[in-house]
């Protein structure tokens, strides 16, 4: 398969343009957010440092026919243009603000690639990177970009901003390495050929790459949905992903997802899925032997435990919650065979019913009342 | 695997799926079996059952795992809701390649298609032409429970499903509805239901009910007495699991037999040929079927009608106000309006009220009228025409009183009128009585109570004045009687003689009712003449020689080959067939070349061949337009043959 355009695209595309004309004019030297949070290290847990720049955005989500069905964090981003020194300076107050503060880790998000010289330009990568290189307490900086942008040519110079000893990490949407899922289910413009590519060439230039996958996109059944994840985790690590985030679709205004869930037709996953999925890595890994390629399988959800995120009854959403936090942290499965609530069951009936009628809508029976 | 029609009832049909040594009877339902990796569905409810593998994705379609299964889906349409139609439309120009590559391997037999509600009607119906281009018999329906809150998308999607697809498909639906929607989407067209909210709802501890379903903990008292059921003390015991069957707990026995007496119900009712009055009973269990059954009423009735038997024995109850718009009320008043005309000799109508007996004339209070209408002149009694006047009907000639569904109605009678039940009503008596051609008619209307506020409406839209002849409300005591009778002679003083002739009237009124209005004059000549016994059917004579017979049961007309001759002449409720000779007492679809869309089930109708020559009489075993469009089963009974 050479296409890279989805089935749905134009359409993406079409809703996409609706929510870009709605974009707010943002202070452009401000950062959209920063934070310290508990984070998973390479060793153990401790803290990071979290950057959200206020960037032009990414340039697959902003370009004509381009854009993910899922994804709304172009919504995010600034209409306005952002120059060199606007970004210097958002990543200099932010760092500044925290500077008195303990963490062992940044990492640096920008609603697109940070690689990407059009989006964030060589002087600022290197800048923002030599800023924290001061740091003598982080030992690990992670920066996201589409595979396209990593080349050898951009991460040379990056590298050079940043000790030896301090690790970069390189977070790659890969969502899926199904081709006809990512390119038909998400629209996400690149096949897993440029994936491995990219994956090599931070290899061979020092550098570490997180695989982000999606637990879920528009059209797969909760069960194809599992076994979609799991595959492709196990295709990250052998092709030298060491770290694995799993992110649980979580539904974005204005985008082609949110139709779907608006007429009731997607549902975000369960934390029962997000468990199996976890679990099943887990055991694949020991079973295939690759417990020496693998630094973390994490999972952080975005709005968990609300209809628009991943969620179970709301007797057990917290508890989940909390259980993944917990589990992303330690990298330790105990807790998640801890929990227990008797929706699981109806979870089981869900996915089996699910498969055999392909009906998306099965949230609408998980409140049998409102039907009787 | 063969389609046998038994009974068709609008969109419902009642039929057998037949393979060699076995069957299943729908509607019926479809159970999700086998293990984990190796689902398939189960049809049927009865020792009987038919197997269908799993449907493939609609945005990565790969035809999905089959074997020995006896239907295999060929295709899942990308058509969901917010999906471009522009999008659809490229996406069923590719799936219809792949398709058509598939049923190289795949019988047609077999093939079974997937398809979802979309928001473009468009989309739909491109969707639905290919289905029909393609001959696939078996469509399945999933993603609908959203449209559970969307009465109108609902309705209208499966009316154009139903409407357009012929009468051999059947239709599938996978999601799992809870049954006490099952009623009116079989009414709507769905002939097999996915059992899974038993399941769902037993995962979730509810119990259900005949009309619904609540928490097992909130049910206070034991109203079901299954298996399950009875086998407990309290009903927190159902949670308990079975003994025989450890994978399963007593709950979900209960909810399966909920689940299974629901399907068996709506084929009972398809069996008794009132399917109709199950659904008004079931409408109180969710607002969704009360508004989806008024939509089917008022938007989709001329579909309905084409596929609801014309002639019927079984007993009309009127009891809750969807009543007045059932399509047999329906196509009543319309045919009243467009077959039926006073004639011109006629110059006095006498409105009566109607009587809970049927027919009419056989009730104590018509009794008296007629002896009374006796008592005039029989020189004169030819100038009178009479009319019952009812609710929801409205007018029905005397001549018609025999005919389903005049004399096959019961309504609770409690002299109140609704606002509605007096515009119908009182819309009838005024299309009649202003169409009558000459302008020369006397109106007695021999009526009490609330029959007067309806004539009075009437008069009040007609400009007319009729005469009153009930005295003190009681239209059957002496006094009035004797005024009715004086009325009438007071008025026919004035007029000439004419002659009467009740049996040419009776039978060129029905002609007309069933035919269209004028054939049946030619039909029947002036001197034909009835000769029956009570309860017995009527022959129709003319020169000694049998030329119709009309059944008592339902008051309809049987056409002869003399008769016959005159709807060949006019090409109405013709069915062309495609060869020279009849064979056997069945034609088949297959053989018909053309047919008058107006046929309905159980009309009677002319046999042509290609060059418009009459070859033979019988009845329609299916709709004038689904002869023409489906190619499997019996299209028409043959009684007559030439």
């Amino acid at each position: 398969m050479s296409e890279t355009k989805g089935i749905l695209a134009e359409q993406i595309c079409s809703f996409k343009k609706k929510s870009l004309q709605k974009r707010k004019a943002r202070d452009t030297k401000k950062a959209i957010a920063s934070w310290i949070e508990d984070d998973r290290l390479i060793n153990g847990p401790g803290k990071a440092l979290v950057i959200i720049l206020n960037s032009k955005g990414c340039e697959w989500g902003l370009s004509i026919d381009g854009g993910c069905s899922m994804c709304g964090y172009s919504n995010e981003t600034s209409a306005l243009e952002i120059t060199t020194d606007d970004l210097i300076i958002q990543a200099k107050d932010s760092i500044e603000k925290y500077s008195t503060k303990e963490f062992h880790s940044v990492k640096i998000f920008n609603s697109g690639s940070f690689l990407d010289t059009n989006e964030i330009s060589i002087e600022a990568q290197t800048a923002i990177l030599t800023m924290i290189n001061k740091f003598e307490s982080v030992s690990e900086v992670i920066v996201e970009s589409r595979p396209e942008f990593v080349t050898q040519t951009t991460l040379r110079k990056v590298r050079k901003s940043l000790d030896k000893d301090k690790q970069l990490e390189i977070g790659i949407g890969l969502e899926s390495s199904n081709d006809l899922v990512r390119i038909n289910n998400i629209n996400k413009g690149f096949l897993f050929e440029d994936y491995k590519k990219a994956v090599k060439t931070a290899l061979s230039e020092n550098t570490r790459v997180k695989t982000y996958l999606l637990l879920k996109p528009p059209f797969l059944t909760e069960k194809e949905a599992i076994t979609d994840t799991i595959q492709s985790a196990i295709d990250a690590i052998k092709n030298g992903s060491r770290s694995i985030s799993i992110n649980p679709l979580n539904v974005q205004s204005g985008t082609f997802v949110y139709n779907l869930w608006k007429n009731g037709i997607y549902r975000p996953p369960w934390f029962w899925t997000l468990k199996s999925v976890l679990l099943e890595i887990w055991r694949q890994i020991n079973k295939q032997k690759l417990a020496e390629k693998v630094d973390r399988i994490l999972s952080d959800p975005s709005g968990a435990g609300t209809s628009r995120g991943i969620h179970n009854c709301f007797k057990c959403n917290k508890d989940f919650n909390k259980a993944i936090k917990e589990y992303s942290l330690n990298q330790d499965n105990t807790i998640l065979n801890n929990i227990i609530c008797s929706c699981q069951n109806l979870w089981l009936e869900l996915l089996r019913q699910e498969e055999a009628s392909r009906d998306y809508s099965l949230q609408i029976v998980e409140t049998p009342q409102n039907l009787l | 695997m063969k389609f046998q029609l038994s009974v068709s009832a609008g969109f419902a049909k009642l039929a057998k799926l037949r393979n060699e040594n076995m069957f299943v009877e729908i509607p019926t339902t479809m159970t999700v079996s086998g293990n984990e990796d190796d689902l398939f569905w189960k049809i049927g409810d009865g020792k009987d059952s038919i197997t269908m593998n799993l449907p493939p994705s609609s945005l990565n379609q790969q035809i999905s795992k089959h074997g020995e299964e006896d239907l295999v889906f060929i295709a899942n349409i990308l058509m969901h809701r917010s999906l471009d139609s522009s999008i659809i439309k490229k996406q069923l120009a590719k799936t219809k390649a792949q398709m058509i590559g598939v049923l190289e391997e795949i019988p047609l037999e077999k093939a079974t298609v997937l398809i979802q509600p979309t928001d473009s009607l468009e989309s739909l119906r491109a969707v639905l032409e290919l289905i029909k281009e393609l001959e696939i018999k078996y469509v399945a329906i999933t993603n609908f429970l959203p449209l559970l809150n969307n009465q109108r998308l609902a309705i209208n999607f499966l009316a154009e499903i139903s409407s357009t697809l012929p009468i051999d498909s059947v239709l599938y639906l996978l999601s799992p509805i809870p049954h006490t929607y099952w009623p009116i989407l079989a009414y709507a067209g769905i002939s097999v239901f996915s059992d899974g909210f038993a399941n769902i709802s037993s995962k979730q501890a509810f119990y259900l009910t005949d009309f619904g379903g609540d928490k097992l903990d909130a049910i206070s008292e034991k109203t079901c007495f299954c298996e399950a059921c009875n086998s407990v003390n309290q009903l927190s015991e159902l949670l308990l699991p079975d003994q025989k069957n450890t994978e399963k707990n007593l709950l979900e026995k209960h909810n399966e037999w909920i689940v299974s007496k629901k399907i068996r119900e709506i084929r009972n009712s398809l069996r008794n040929q009132d399917l109709r009055s199950y659904v008004e009973q079931m409408i109180y269990s969710n607002v969704f079927s009360g508004a989806s059954l008024r939509l089917l009423d008022k938007h989709h009735i001329v579909s309905i009608i084409s596929r609801t038997p014309t002639w019927k024995t079984s007993l009309i109850k009127h009891i809750t106000e969807y009543s007045y718009y059932r399509p047999e009320i329906q196509e009543f008043q319309k045919r009243i309006r467009e077959r039926y005309q006073i004639a011109d000799s006629k110059k006095i109508a006498v409105i009566f009220p109607c009587s809970a007996r049927k027919p009419y004339s056989q009730s104590r209070s018509h009794e008296r009228y007629i002896q009374t209408l006796g008592s005039v002149s029989n020189r004169k009694r030819g100038f009178i025409q009479e009319l019952i006047l009812t609710s929801p009907l409205g007018v029905i000639p005397r001549e018609l009183e025999l005919v389903y569904p005049a004399a096959h109605y019961d309504i609770p009678v409690t002299g109140d009128w609704s606002h509605e039940e007096v515009q119908i009503a009182a819309g009838q008596l005024v299309n009649v009585l202003s169409r009558k051609k000459s302008s020369d008619l006397t109106v007695i209307a021999h009526v009490s109570n609330e029959y007067i506020d309806l004539c009075k409406e009437a008069e009040r839209q007609l400009k007319l004045k009729f005469k009153y002849t009930a005295v003190n409300d009681k239209p059957t005591a002496a006094a009035s009687l004797s005024k009715l009778k004086d009325e009438l002679n007071s008025t026919l003083e004035k007029l000439d003689i004419t002659s009467y002739k009740p049996d040419v009237e009776l039978v060129q009124t029905i002609a007309d009712y069933q035919y269209g209005l004028g054939l049946g004059k030619e039909m029947f000549a002036d001197n034909c003449k009835i000769r029956s016994k009570p309860n017995q059917p009527m022959f129709i004579m003319q020169d000694k020689q049998q030329i119709g017979v009309i059944h008592p049961e339902t008051g309809k007309l049987n056409l002869t080959l003399e008769t016959g001759k005159i709807l060949a002449k006019h090409k109405k409720y013709f069915v062309t067939f495609n060869n020279k000779e009849l064979e056997g007492s069945t034609l088949f679809s297959i053989g018909v070349e053309d047919a008058d869309l107006q046929i309905r089930p159980s009309d009677s109708v002319v046999i042509l061949n290609e060059k418009n020559e009459l070859i033979g009489v019988g009845n329609a075993i299916i709709s004038g337009k689904d002869m023409v469009e489906t190619k499997r089963g019996p299209a028409v009974k043959v009684k007559q043959k030439i």
